[in-house]
């Protein structure tokens, strides 16, 4: 089970590199080419994030919280679960439901991107939070790791 | 690829499409994030409420995630045949809620666990 987590990482660097793609390609003032790009990696982001909920979800319930959390809670750094776990496992339920709706705002009003300022915005706002949320997990995901090593040395 | 025309008034006609509407999924979205901000709130200080999460899926995390999902579907599938219709030009109101909302959110459940361990 513990071999699931480098997929989850994996999956949530591909998600952020999806959710970038998106937004490079609007910058970019999209082209027909381009339109099609950004809704291929809108697609892609989804599948990442979904992908990545199964992956991470299943290491969670059947090997985190019988082997992990109670080695954290027992060690020098028991903050590492009742904070940076608790959030992140939270935080992350958020992301289907964003990746859900930059696909919808890409294939939607893709065409319309280049004279649709708000349209732009949205991608920016959506994409751009996801990207903070992933980025924000994978640094609690490198607390948590850091507090269960502190507890096996510890 | 479909394209969306839009009138003199501002809006779309209606094309053919297997993505939801995006002012659908955006509501969807708000909604499905202020729940999983409250049940997480909800369960951490009711033992009751956590029980039940538990006994729903045999994990409480798994049971919020599912309703999370049922509530992100049954507003974007209720709302996509009204909001679908409108087709808006300008979506600075949808993506302000959705951002902001995610933001917002995020802050709360960092501090409310910050808290929560600080209170013991």
């Amino acid at each position: 089970m513990t071999l699931l987590i480098a997929p989850h990482v994996v999956f949530g660097e591909l998600a952020i590199l999806s959710f970038l793609w998106v937004i490079v390609e609007v910058i970019r003032g999209p082209s027909a080419a381009g339109v099609l790009r950004a809704k291929v990696a809108s697609v892609l982001g989804v599948l990442a994030i979904f992908g990545e909920w199964v992956l991470a979800g299943t290491y969670y319930t059947v090997d985190y919280g019988k082997n992990v959390k109670p080695a954290i809670l027992g060690g020098p750094w028991p903050w590492a679960h009742g904070i940076f776990t608790e959030a992140k496992e939270h935080i992350y339920l958020f992301l289907p439901f964003l990746s859900v709706v930059l696909l919808a705002l890409v294939w939607q009003y893709g065409g319309l991107m280049k004279g649709n300022r708000s349209a732009r915005f949205m991608v920016y706002g959506v994409a751009g939070i996801s990207i903070l949320l992933l980025a924000l997990s994978a640094i609690m995901g490198y607390m948590i790791s850091n507090g269960y090593r502190e507890a096996l040395v510890h | 690829m479909s394209q969306l025309d839009t009138t003199s008034s501002g809006t779309s006609a209606e094309v053919k499409r297997w993505w939801p509407d995006v002012a659908a999924a955006s509501l969807g979205a708000i909604m499905a994030m202020l729940f999983v901000v409250a049940i997480t709130i909800a369960s951490e200080l009711s033992s009751s409420l956590m029980s039940s999460l538990k006994s729903m899926t045999g994990h409480h995390w798994i049971s919020k995630g599912l309703l999370s999902l049922g509530v992100f579907l049954a507003i974007t599938i209720i709302a996509h045949p009204i909001l679908s219709r409108r087709h808006p030009k300008d979506l600075t109101i949808w993506g302000i809620a959705v951002t902001a909302t995610a933001l917002l959110g995020a802050v709360v459940i960092i501090l409310f666990f910050v808290g929560h361990y600080l209170t013991g």
